[in-house]
């Protein structure tokens, strides 16, 4: 694996870009890949915003000034990507965000790309309830296992807030599935 | 009791703020272990296989051929201001009514907010990449003086994307 820095030097240089493109989609490829699916849940659409997002950082990659980590910059483009995508088919099809979602939800107990239990199904439902921002807190945390500080230069939020974020949907989901199990 | 005994302090030490993170992590660990860590999506075979082509073909051909029309290109707004304004004269000998202006006021509001949402592919990227491509140095807006860099700093990190398309 080629060590950040001169990934990045090769990435902003015009004889080595493409090169080094093609070693970034293939070390990050499968972390965006899980990222997206997580927040639009389904396979195909994961796979259009997958692509907007690299041609995204491909168009942009000189902009990148080394502020914060390759890889938490290229999260926080495929988080805004996939947001983008949630937003821009609501309004397409004149229904909110959420309802958006929770068609999405539903149709996972068909997808055939779902191979989840009836607990992760209803683990999908759970974290569903939270509100956006808290949902991708604690998808970033609980499945990828980022760091406080790490998800601090994704989100844009302090570590304090993002502990506390992270802490009430670990709470609300354990609680939904308990509730759950009772019906 | 030690004191009664006369037997010393056990001597052990906890590292730094150990007590202050404990009930945190314990909660963490507790509540994980109720929560399944796999989320059951999957997806076709050898899908990350053929990816990286597929993602390499998408990203060159836009670049070749679908790179995004400049929002703030000269030629593009002179363009579109004249076509624009020959619209507006046509539709105006056409018929002076109140219906004429109802009509602009509809194409401005959301014929040209879906239009941009649904078809123009621009985000704030987009903007800064073409104000890095703009061939003069400085942007005036009335009085004020502001340098690219200091424009392109301030869009990336205060705007919204959602925001600038709304407003």
């Amino acid at each position: 694996m080629i060590e950040e820095q001169t990934l990045v030097s090769a990435l902003q240089s015009e004889e080595q870009k493409e090169a080094a493109f093609r070693e970034l989609v293939s070390q990050y490829k499968e972390r965006l890949y899980w990222h997206i699916r997580k927040i639009v849940l389904d396979h195909d659409d994961t796979d259009d915003v997958l692509q907007n997002t690299f041609i995204k950082i491909f168009r942009n990659i000189d902009s990148f000034k080394g502020d914060s980590k390759l890889y938490t910059w290229m999260y926080r483009i495929a988080t805004n990507e996939a947001i983008t995508f949630i937003n821009k088919r609501a309004k397409r099809a004149q229904i909110t965000s959420e309802e958006i979602k929770e068609n999405a939800i539903k149709k996972l107990e068909s997808d055939v790309y779902f191979e989840g239990s009836a607990i992760q199904l209803k683990l999908q439902k759970a974290i569903h309830t939270l509100p956006e921002r808290q949902q991708l807190i604690f998808n970033m945390k609980y499945f990828d296992d980022i760091t406080y500080e790490e998800l601090s230069e994704v989100l844009e939020t302090s570590v304090g807030g993002l502990k506390s974020s992270y802490h009430i949907a670990v709470k609300k989901i354990t609680a939904f599935l308990k509730a759950d199990e009772t019906i | 009791m030690n004191d009664e005994h006369n037997i010393p302090d056990h001597g052990f030490k906890a590292p730094k703020d150990y007590f202050d993170s404990l009930d945190a992590r314990l909660f963490e660990s507790i509540a994980s272990e109720e929560i399944p860590k796999n989320t059951g999506f999957s997806m076709p075979n050898r899908y990350f296989e053929t990816l990286d082509e597929r993602i390499m073909e998408s990203v060159l051909h836009k670049e070749d051929v679908g790179k995004v029309r400049p929002l703030f290109n000269r030629r593009f707004v002179v363009a579109v201001a004249g076509i624009a304004a020959s619209l507006l004269l046509f539709f105006s000998l056409l018929q002076q009514s109140s219906l004429m202006s109802e009509g602009v006021e509809y194409i401005e509001t959301t014929m040209l907010t879906q239009y941009i949402e649904e078809d123009v592919d621009i985000d704030l990227y987009d903007v800064v990449a073409i104000l890095e491509n703009e061939d003069g140095p400085e942007v005036t807006f009335e009085n004020s003086l502001f340098t690219k860099a200091a424009m392109e700093e301030y869009l990336l990190e205060n705007v919204e994307e959602t925001t600038l398309i709304q407003e």
